[in-house]
């Protein structure tokens, strides 16, 4: 997948985290949905309702399109996240499925 | 463990208006609690102007820099305890309406803050400073990957340092940030393939006139804005534009490939990889709809805000709302509003169970800061009335069909509410109940604008009459997990406390 967005500064990536099981260096003043859309992925899991996906609009706390699983809380707003060290992300289209886990 | 606590004063939003507030009220000894959904202090406006790093290039000028740091330097002075990545859950009026009354809120702190842990706060007073939010534009495709708000731009240049990069960025809508927008990315080096002028050709007889005079109005009461406006739109003039553009699509199979759309009666298609839209920004009402606070349609500004007093104050309530949140007019005016409401609210408190002589301390800072406030708003206001003038909210229909999507969460379609306005449903909230229509996660953040203005044209009724999306608690979507993880049983209310309407606890209302 071709990433839309780009870097402005080259500041070292010096946070460690991991998205789907893999590791990757984050920049200490992104979010886990800059980060995302950065690593080139333009949505965050399916939709709730349907086969679209849940793709983020507004990246400013309000249209919840952005929601993935961090840390093992599912539904948690990845664009006002701050990465952190240590941090597990889970987008939904890389986690199992409530149903698969039960 | 639920932790409890007790302040003078809640502060909700850390922007211009939430910083001013809080930067008064603890210089005049209040204790106060500082809740932000965002990891650092700036709002939307000065997002990022903190956290970013100093070899980033510059986003905004120097002083609008330096009057960021100030308000964060000036609150972190205070020593006000504050709640960054914090999201309110609920929000209640306890004991008796009136002075005497008293807050309740009850937030998750953020994870790097010890983890997601439930917390009530119980204050004497409320400042509420939420700020702005896009009005919604609707057209098909909009909900593909790939289609953001203008302001999804912004957020993302300010907070992780990214810019799109082209080939197919298309801008589309209207108004100052969008131009704002489209020269920061010119300078940044991104092309932007073409701006689109959604809005519909106003050569109405006499409008002329009236933007003329507006023009005028606003050239003498403040010429430095109107200057900046005209070399942005003097340097947008570089881009590709097509005006008064109509049948706006966006298309692609899992995401945004290309767009399409009619523009002087020539249908025209784009490839796209990223589309971002804009018409204006409203206030975000869903803390004062909470708390069911009266509401009132503008209708320039096409949209509902809460009814206050000219410091902000909501009737005899011991709330106060600041900022853009009570009425868009602007960073620059919301730390004034900021500031009036902090001082006002001293006022108030001080006034209640202590002596007058402390009461009147405030009172010659807090009339003086009345004067400078109104006299700010006769400056800016005519410049705010002529951009009104010049961007109107498009028509809620103009670029949607029966199949696009109006409630993103709940995908529920104009041609479905359409159909239950049809079927009866003669208000916001019927046709909420018979469609979904703002009960998914967003809760009506995104599409309580839309419903309301399609509920309105479509019956032909004022949009008071068609009435706003009643929000309720839990604020986010929120586990039942922090609920128990609390030290009261499930089911069991706060002492004294429980909303006007229903009397119910928050806990088991959260859970149901």
């Amino acid at each position: 997948m071709s990433g839309v967005w780009r870097r402005l500064d080259g500041a070292a990536a010096s946070v460690d985290v991991t998205v789907d099981g893999r590791a990757v260096k984050a920049f200490a003043d992104e979010t886990v949905a800059t980060l995302l859309l950065r690593l080139g992925l333009d949505h965050f899991g399916p939709h709730p309702k349907g086969d679209a996906a849940l793709a983020p609009y507004c990246l400013m706390g309000t249209c919840f399109g952005c929601l993935c699983t961090i840390d093992d809380r599912p539904g948690s707003q990845a664009c006002l996240e701050p990465v952190i060290d240590g941090l597990e992300i889970v987008t939904g289209d890389g986690a199992p499925s409530a149903e698969a886990s039960a | 463990m639920t932790r409890r606590e007790v302040r003078d004063a809640v502060v909700v939003g850390a922007g211009p208006a939430g910083l001013a507030a809080t930067a008064v009220l603890a210089a005049q000894g209040l204790s106060v609690r500082l809740i932000d959904e965002q990891s650092a202090v700036g709002g939307q406006v000065w997002r990022g102007v903190i956290t970013r790093p100093a070899d980033a290039p510059p986003l905004s000028g120097a002083a609008e820099a330096r009057r960021a740091h100030a308000a964060a330097a000036a609150s972190r002075r205070a020593g006000v305890d504050h709640a960054a990545g914090a999201s309110v859950i609920d929000a209640r009026r306890s004991g008796i309406d009136g002075p005497d009354g008293a807050i309740e809120m009850t937030w998750l702190a953020a994870r790097d803050a010890g983890g997601r842990v439930m917390h009530d706060t119980r204050a004497r007073a409320l400042v509420i400073a939420t700020g702005a939010m896009e009005r919604p534009v609707l057209f098909p495709g909009a909900t593909l990957p790939g289609v953001m708000g203008v302001g999804a731009v912004q957020s993302a240049m300010k907070r992780g340092g990214l810019v799109p990069d082209g080939p197919g960025v298309v801008l589309a809508g209207h108004g100052p940030l969008l131009q704002l927008t489209l020269s920061q990315l010119r300078r940044l080096g991104t092309a932007v393939e073409a701006v689109l002028d959604l809005a519909p050709d106003v050569s109405v007889p006499g409008e002329r006139a009236a933007l003329a005079s507006d023009l005028a109005r606003a050239l003498r009461a403040d010429p430095a804005l109107l200057a900046r406006g005209a070399t942005l739109l003097a340097a947008g003039r570089r881009t590709r534009r097509y005006r008064c553009v109509h049948e706006l699509r966006a298309h692609g199979e899992r995401a945004i490939e290309r767009i399409s759309f009619v523009a002087t009666g020539v249908r025209r298609e784009l490839p796209c990889r990223l589309l971002a839209v804009h018409d204006g920004v409203v206030p975000n009402v869903q803390i004062t709809r909470l708390l069911r606070l009266e509401h009132r349609w503008q209708d320039g500004q096409q949209a509902f805000v809460p009814v206050t007093d000219a410091a902000g104050r909501v009737s005899e309530l011991p709330i106060w709302v600041a900022g853009d949140g009570g009425g868009i007019a602007g960073a620059p005016l919301a730390t004034l509003r900021g500031r009036l409401a902090g001082l006002d609210l001293v006022r108030a408190l001080r006034g209640v169970g202590a002596s007058t002589a402390s009461a009147s301390d405030t009172v010659p800072e807090l009339d003086a800061c009345e004067r400078r406030l109104h006299r700010a708003i006769d400056r800016r206001l005519p410049a705010r009335r002529f951009v009104d003038r010049v961007y109107p909210a498009l028509p809620i229909d103009r670029h949607a069909t029966p199949d696009t999507i109006v409630c993103r969460c709940e995908a529920v379609t104009l041609g479905a509410i359409d159909a239950a306005i049809a079927a009866g449903a003669l208000g916001a909230n019927r046709v909420k109940t018979f469609t979904r229509c703002g009960m998914g996660a967003c809760q009506g953040r995104l599409c309580a604008n839309a419903l309301t203005r399609i509920v309105a044209d479509r019956l032909g009724v004022a949009p008071d009459a068609a009435g706003a999306l009643r929000v309720r608690p839990p604020l986010v979507p929120t586990l039942i997990g922090d609920y128990l993880a609390g030290d009261r049983a499930v089911g069991e209310p706060l002492a004294g406390s429980g909303h006007a309407d229903t009397g119910t606890s928050p806990v088991a209302r959260g859970v149901a």
